[in-house]
């Protein structure tokens, strides 16, 4: 086996890694752009995805990484100060279809990983979400 | 206790005068700097206990100059850094507040030069707090 497929099997392997728990909050399934992402990360993790009000419930599960469309929530940022001591562990990923500064900065102080525009494209979306994933949780945050 | 000092990193002067003038006059120490290699030769000989820095420092025409982020990511270990610019842009704040590799961000706050002072404040003294 040359070197190239044995990669080829190991990133299969660490794609296909039962342990990836995604969460996908905000979402609508009538949205064009949530099916596409929903549809991208599927290949990455196990995805379960849940409505902005439903976000306090979450303490069953330990997620790897959570996708905030911040285009779908009231405000990114104090849901992701509601998040942040919920799941200590996860990689936090905000969405939006308009960025601002302002907004990304909110969203970063509060315990966001990254914060990118929406992408449409599946590979675009897939990349972004895998480097989110090796990434280390934030241990930074701004008190309220 | 001896008064908060800052390491003030803007190649502007006449903007760096006038928010130090404003600094010293809330009660912090300031030492100014206009070059990341001004700010290191100062860090090595200073106690600093935030350090607030412009994007641009070598070419404000440049908006690919980002030396200020850089530095920011070079000094975070030595006092927490605020990123003040008259630049803002979304890169720009992921470059600045997103955790590195070891989970935290180069920046503790990321200011516009617009916002005015009372934000600018407010940074460093949530920055002092850390």
């Amino acid at each position: 086996m040359d070197a190239n497929s044995l990669t080829v099997q190991i990133e299969k392997r660490i794609e296909m890694k039962p342990q990836t728990h995604i969460l996908l909050v905000g979402y609508r399934a009538e949205e064009g752009w949530n099916r596409i992402l929903a549809e991208a990360v599927k290949t990455i993790g196990k995805v379960r995805s849940i409505r902005e009000n439903e976000v306090d419930l979450i303490t069953h599960a330990s997620y790897d990484l959570i996708i905030v469309d911040a285009s779908l929530v009231s405000e990114a940022a104090p849901l992701i100060r509601r998040i942040r001591p919920l799941q200590p562990r996860a990689r936090i990923l905000v969405v939006t279809a308009s960025p601002a500064w302002q907004m990304a900065r909110e969203a970063l102080k509060a315990g966001a990983n990254d914060y990118i525009s929406k992408l449409y494209d599946k590979r675009e979306l897939q990349a972004a979400v895998k480097s989110t994933l090796a990434q280390p949780p934030a241990r930074f945050h701004f008190p309220d | 206790m001896a008064d908060p000092t800052i390491l003030f990193v803007d190649n502007t002067s006449t903007f760096l005068e006038v928010r130090s003038e404003y600094l010293k006059r809330e009660g912090y120490q300031v030492i100014q700097a206009h070059s990341p290699a001004e700010a290191h030769i100062l860090l090595a000989k200073h106690h600093v206990d935030v350090i607030v820095l412009d994007i641009r420092l070598l070419d404000d025409d440049d908006e690919k100059d980002i030396s200020g982020i850089s530095l920011a990511k070079e000094v975070s270990k030595i006092a927490p850094t605020i990123i003040l610019t008259a630049y803002p842009s979304p890169d720009a704040v992921r470059e600045a507040l997103r955790p590195q590799l070891d989970g935290l961000p180069a920046s503790v706050d990321f200011i516009s030069k617009a916002e005015g002072t009372e934000s600018f404040l407010r940074a460093i003294v949530h920055a002092l707090g850390k």
